[in-house]
């Protein structure tokens, strides 16, 4: 079992993080760090700041109303909230509960982000959805109808296509928002797979109430309850000998 | 025994209940079609009454291009027809692109105060008033204050007043009915709150848009209260080779008066005194809602053809 040399690999570090809605503080305290090109996930009961923490890392936070923190975010070193909020998101990408493909052709789904960011010829653009496609695991199943609309894709495939749509952009990190929880097990199992094989060029965070799925797809694991950040550590290690009473009641499903 | 047949057993009392649901929902059926098919009836009657009275004018060329006689029977519906599409696309060329930018400030960045409220406020307010009371007003600041004159230009801002509230609560419901995902989806792409509204948010409610521009088309079209003491009853002869913008003759000329085949029905009917002037009425209504009916079916057919177009390419 690999242990994560953490502090040396971080990619994205959270420090003495606070953050309220208004009056009501949504994350307490909360310190943690997501290695680089491994996957790190994040569990606990809903409503416990899991997406709340995952939207401060790309600033989608920032668009509910009268949000205020405290502490510090850092990707690559450099803090978010020192960044312009939409060149942090070409380097942070996300997908979403819900997959949310766009009204339109396969196609110009995964080619969306790149013609609005830069100027790119029609034989990149192929080779970009190509690359991109398989990469999320969806080519052969729609190399044939790149034009077709995306929302006549099945559920499991429009996520992938969201996947596809997010890595076409060249993220470094990719954030995931239970990505799986309106998926059917066939395809779950698909997007988990994917996760495994994203974390070789990118640092993957994905929020998960699914336990069975965090021990399945993350290197790393950290448990939150009601705001605050419980523990974390290497996903065998939490599982297997979590430090606190809180996270074993909670793995041992005696709450949630 | 006795307690078997008088305590009914579950069974029996689901069955029951799945019956008289059943009645409930057949009842409740039958009434709603029966007042579908009343207020179908009504509208039948009306839009037949208009054809059948307007056919032998609706299919005569002539009574659609020559101009109005004054005492002679024979005249014609050409200017009007000509000076009710001139005011509808002015009016709209005015009042799409003002409604299109204050329902993206509505739908997406007004802030969530008292001055929000108050403009959503007077815009449902607006909406509401009645057609008249905005022909009074243009009738005062366009053709007095403004000293235009009964021209097409008064007309046409009178209709705009008219059609600017309509247009932005349809836009902006229109952009509000898009998901959230939607907006998350292209934000998380690192577009700016403003190109994701432009690239992301207008093309999702595009046929929406256009089915509701189109519809209010057909109110515009149709509309004489507001035009009466803006547009003016009189319709002069037009030359179409006429390109002298200041002349009365000339078509283009936006102020010059302008009457409409709403305000001709309302004019001939209260003071025309044509021998033929029931023909010549019965004729124009048919023209007017011939028009306002394809206006409609073009509503239908262009919001598919956008939602088509815009998801199958
Ligand atoms: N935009 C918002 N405004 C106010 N409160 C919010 C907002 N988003 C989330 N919250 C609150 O913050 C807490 C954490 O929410 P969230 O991060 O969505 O939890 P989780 O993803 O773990 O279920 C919840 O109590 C929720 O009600
Ligand atoms: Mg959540």
């Amino acid at each position: 079992m690999d242990t994560i040399d953490e502090e040396a690999a971080a990619k994205v570090a959270v420090d003495h993080l606070d953050l309220w809605y208004g009056d009501f503080q949504a994350l307490k305290d909360i310190s943690l760090t997501m290695p680089e090109g491994k996957v790190t996930a994040m569990i606990g009961p809903s409503g416990c700041g899991k997406s709340t923490l995952l939207r401060t890392l790309n600033r989608m936070c920032d668009l509910a109303e009268a949000v205020r923190h405290e502490g510090s975010v850092t990707v690559d070193g450099t803090d978010v909230f020192g960044v312009d909020p939409n060149e942090l998101r070409l380097k942070v990408g996300m997908v979403f509960q819900h997959p949310n493909p766009f009204p339109m052709s396969i196609k110009d789904n995964v080619c969306y982000g790149p013609r609005r960011h830069a100027e790119v010829s029609h034989a990149d653009l192929d080779e970009l959805t190509e690359t991109s496609l398989r990469r999320a695991g969806l080519w052969d199943e729609v190399k044939d109808d790149l034009s077709h609309d995306a929302l006549g894709l099945s559920g499991g495939q429009q996520q992938r296509l969201c996947i596809a749509r997010a890595i076409a952009m060249g993220p470094e990190v990719l954030l995931m928002d239970e990505p799986t929880s309106a998926l059917d097990p066939i395809s779950t199992g698909m997007v988990e797979e994917l996760m495994r094989e994203l974390s070789r060029d990118h640092t993957v965070i994905v929020v998960t109430h699914n336990m069975q799925q965090a021990t399945r797809v993350s290197d790393k694991c950290a448990f939150f309850l009601l705001g605050e950040l419980v523990e974390a550590g290497p996903t065998p290690e939490l599982f297997a000998h979590p430090k606190d009473k809180r996270t074993e009641d909670y793995l041992t499903g005696r709450f949630g | 025994m006795a307690d078997v047949t008088s305590v009914p057993s579950q069974a029996v009392r689901a069955a029951r209940h799945a019956r008289r649901i059943a009645a409930q929902d057949r009842f409740a059926t039958g009434v709603l079609t029966a007042i579908v098919g009343l207020v179908l009836a009504v509208l039948v009657a009306i839009v037949g009454y208009i054809l059948v009275n307007g056919a032998g004018k609706l299919f005569d060329v002539s009574f659609l291009t020559s101009k109005p006689e004054q005492f002679r029977a024979g005249g014609g519906i050409g200017p009007e027809l000509f000076n009710s599409f001139y005011l509808l696309v002015l009016t709209l060329v005015i009042s799409v692109p003002v409604s299109l930018g204050a329902a993206v400030f509505l739908a997406e960045y007004a802030p969530d105060n008292a001055a929000t409220t108050v403009a959503k406020t007077a815009i449902e307010t607006l909406s509401s008033l009645p057609s008249i009371v905005v022909g009074l007003f243009g009738f005062l600041f366009f053709v007095l204050q403004c000293g235009w004159g009964f021209s097409i230009l008064s007309g046409s801002l009178a209709l705009t007043m008219f059609n600017i509230p309509i247009l932005v609560r349809t836009i902006q419901q229109a952009l509000e009915a898009v998901p959230r995902t939607q907006r998350d989806a292209g934000l998380a792409l690192g577009l700016t709150k403003w190109e994701t509204t432009i690239h992301v948010l207008l093309p999702a409610a595009m046929p929406a848009i256009v089915t509701g521009v189109v519809l209010s088309a057909g109110r515009v079209f149709g509309e004489a209260a507001a035009l009466i003491y803006t547009a003016g009853q009189s319709a002069p002869a037009l030359d179409f080779l006429n390109f002298d913008l200041t002349s009365a003759s000339c078509p283009w000329n936006v102020f010059r008066p302008a009457e409409t085949l709403a305000v001709h029905i309302w004019k001939i009917n209260s003071e025309g005194v044509v021998p033929d002037l029931e023909a010549v009425s019965n004729g124009t209504a048919a023209v007017l809602m011939v028009c306002i009916l394809a206006f409609n079916l073009l509503a239908r057919w262009a919001g598919k053809a956008i939602a088509r177009r815009l998801t199958a390419e």
